[in-house]
């Protein structure tokens, strides 16, 4: 990733969770990755620390308390959180999540392949972008 | 004389008059009588000889009757004039003397057979009226727009509750029955034909019934009219829809319920294999990791049995997906098109890879349909794919053949694998059956299911002529022209 900061990971499944930090290791990319278990989690843990805000978020959403779609509206809608990329990491091919992301300015959308090769190839482009592109310090 | 004839001249065109002298047995005809019967008492005779053999005795009776208390008479009776038969109404009386014996009787001699004609149509007519009447069940109605009468027949008590005490005699009776809602666009639409010169009129609408419910109705009316089209009579018949509109009604709420049911199912079918397969992954994904992780402290049977895990994973994610598949199958169609058979099958083999494309072959050339096409497509894959899955033969051979059976097509895919005994014939159409265990041949057992369901869902039935060592065909019919 073309910065420092750690990575937010918002998904409640703990496999899931191991699953993108291995790929990440394989991967050599080197942010440190934060864990959250669902989407009010991850609202606790960003206000809590304004001065260590992470560079991007990777949201799952079918989660409970807040799910996805609910902790994208609350970062879109917070002005010291709506410019960090949220990424959704989700196993939904609905269409209606895809267009309620979207339609929250979601920065980009990637359905969990079950093949799990398949899912560090995901990881390797995801990190390819995110290193080209610029972030926001 | 002439002056007693002149008395019975009273009524429209008489026949004509007689006179009979029952002294000097003189007989005097008018001359119209007179050109059928002659002169003189001959012409009595043959007067008598034309009467009809059934009115014979009757007349006979009056005859005696007249001439013994005396008095008038009036009767009609049937001659027999040039093979005719023809009604003559006779009325007359017979004149006594002094002495009270019988002397003369005169009397008018009237050809009714027109007006007995009209009659008995008339009567008949009214008989038709009351077998239609009852047979139709319908309340039938009679306007007359001279009078502004409207007469009802007995099943508006039948069909309505009104006793013909309450039923109006007038048009406003039934204007004012008709529903508020349907009232305006009834009468503009009556009026109007009645005015405009037309001459059928139907209309749809509710009528109230003596209980306060309103019955659906169609009604149907002809229009009489007069030399110079003037509207003179109107009649119709009502014919009671409302059981009919009840059926309707209750079969459209049948219907959401069922869309709303399928949809239901289809949410719980998504969610469900959703559900299941997510463990699945997690499973899959965590039995490679060790294996990657710990390949140096596992043994052969320790990666056997690793191996074993995931391909039984494997082999649940199918049968979710089958599931998925079998629970949906039919249920969101596309809409039926004609379909170009040839070319979805060429398609589907395409889709099975090079070998199939090596292996299948088509005789002749498949005809057009009416179907989803992917309902065929799934179909024809799955019979296509069993034939190459379950081959025996180092060389797959399947051909895919169509012949015309009546309205329907029979479409059959034959193989060269290891053929099927009889008795398994009702089974692989069975859910979740195989034949081969399943770690020989990974099958979730599904597919032929899905092809009877889906075929027998749209008319047709699924068949399988076999015999061990001597491959299988499987063979489906389907309607030749399907309209949902």
């Amino acid at each position: 990733m073309n910065s420092n900061r750690h990575i937010l990971l918002v998904d409640d499944d703990s496999v899931d969770v191991m699953t993108v930090k291995r790929a990440l290791r394989e991967l050599r990319v080197a942010n440190p990755v934060q864990v959250a278990q669902n989407g009010e989690e991850a609202m606790q843990v960003l206000r809590a620390d304004p001065q260590n805000l992470p560079c991007i978020v990777l949201m799952d959403i079918n989660m409970p308390r807040m799910n996805g779609i609910e902790a994208l509206a609350a970062i879109k809608a917070d002005d010291h959180l709506k410019q960090i990329p949220v990424v959704m990491l989700t196993t939904s091919r609905h269409d209606q999540d895809k267009v309620a992301s979207f339609r929250l300015s979601v920065a980009g959308y990637m359905v969990k392949p079950v093949d799990y090769l398949q899912f560090v190839d995901l990881m390797r482009g995801l990190n390819l972008y995110w290193t080209i592109s610029e972030l926001p310090e | 004389m002439s002056m007693q004839q002149d008395r019975h001249a009273g009524a429209p065109p008489p026949f004509g008059s007689f006179e009979f002298d029952l002294v000097s047995h003189r007989t005097v005809w008018s001359d119209e009588i007179s050109r059928d019967y002659g002169e003189g008492e001959a012409s009595y005779h043959r007067h008598l000889a034309s009467i009809h053999p059934d009115d014979r005795e009757r007349l006979q009776k009056i005859g005696e009757e007249t001439l013994a208390a005396g008095g008038a008479f009036a009767t009609a009776y049937r001659v027999i004039v040039g093979g005719d038969v023809r009604w003559l109404q006779a009325s007359g009386e017979c004149t006594r003397d002094g002495s009270g014996a019988p002397v003369r009787v005169l009397g008018t001699l009237q050809d009714v057979t027109e007006q007995r004609k009209t009659q008995e149509a008339l009567r008949k007519g009214d008989e038709y009226f009351r077998i239609v009447s009852r047979a139709t069940n319908d309340a039938i109605w009679d306007w007359d727009f001279r009078s502004g009468a409207v007469v009802w027949n007995e099943a508006v008590e039948r069909l309505f509750g009104y006793p013909p005490a309450e039923v109006g005699s007038h048009v406003e009776w039934w204007t004012s029955h008709v529903h508020p809602d349907d009232v305006h666009r009834v009468r503009s639409r009556i009026f109007g034909v009645i005015e405009s010169g037309g001459q059928a009129w139907s209309a749809e609408y509710r009528f109230r019934r003596r209980d306060g419910t309103y019955a659906f109705i169609l009604d149907r009316a002809w229009v009489m009219r007069d030399e110079n089209e003037q509207p003179v009579r109107m009649i119709g018949s009502m014919l009671d829809l409302t059981a009919r509109k009840e059926a309707e009604r209750r079969q459209a709420e049948l219907v959401t319920k069922l869309e709303a049911a399928n949809r239901d199912l289809n949410d719980f079918a998504y969610v469900v294999s959703h559900d299941l397969k997510a463990p699945l992954r997690a499973i899959s994904t965590l039995a490679g990791w060790i294996a990657q992780d710990q390949a140096a402290r596992l043994d052969d049977e320790g990666r056997e049995q690793l191996g074993l895990l995931v391909s039984r994973v494997k082999r649940m994610n199918d049968l979710v997906d089958g599931i998925l598949k079998y629970s949906r199958a039919g249920q969101l169609e596309a809409e039926a098109k004609s379909v170009d058979l040839h070319a979805l099958v060429t398609e589907t083999v395409d889709l099975l890879g090079p070998e199939a494309h090596a292996a299948v072959r088509i005789e002749g050339r498949l005809p057009t349909a009416t179907c989803a096409k992917t309902t065929v497509q799934q179909i024809f894959q799955n019979l296509l794919s069993n034939a190459l899955k379950h081959c025996d033969k180092p060389e797959p051979s399947i051909c895919v053949s169509c012949e015309e059976v009546g309205d329907f097509f029979r479409f059959s895919v034959r193989d060269n694998g290891p053929g099927i005994d009889s008795r398994h014939f009702e089974r692989i159409f069975q859910l979740f059956q195989t034949l081969a265990p399943r770690d020989n041949v990974e099958s979730t057992g599904i597919g032929l299911a899905l092809v009877k369901k889906l075929v027998e869902l749209h008319g047709g039935r699924v068949e399988v002529v076999s015999q061990p060592g001597a491959g299988s065909t499987f063979s489906f019919t389907w309607p030749k022209d399907k309209r949902r």
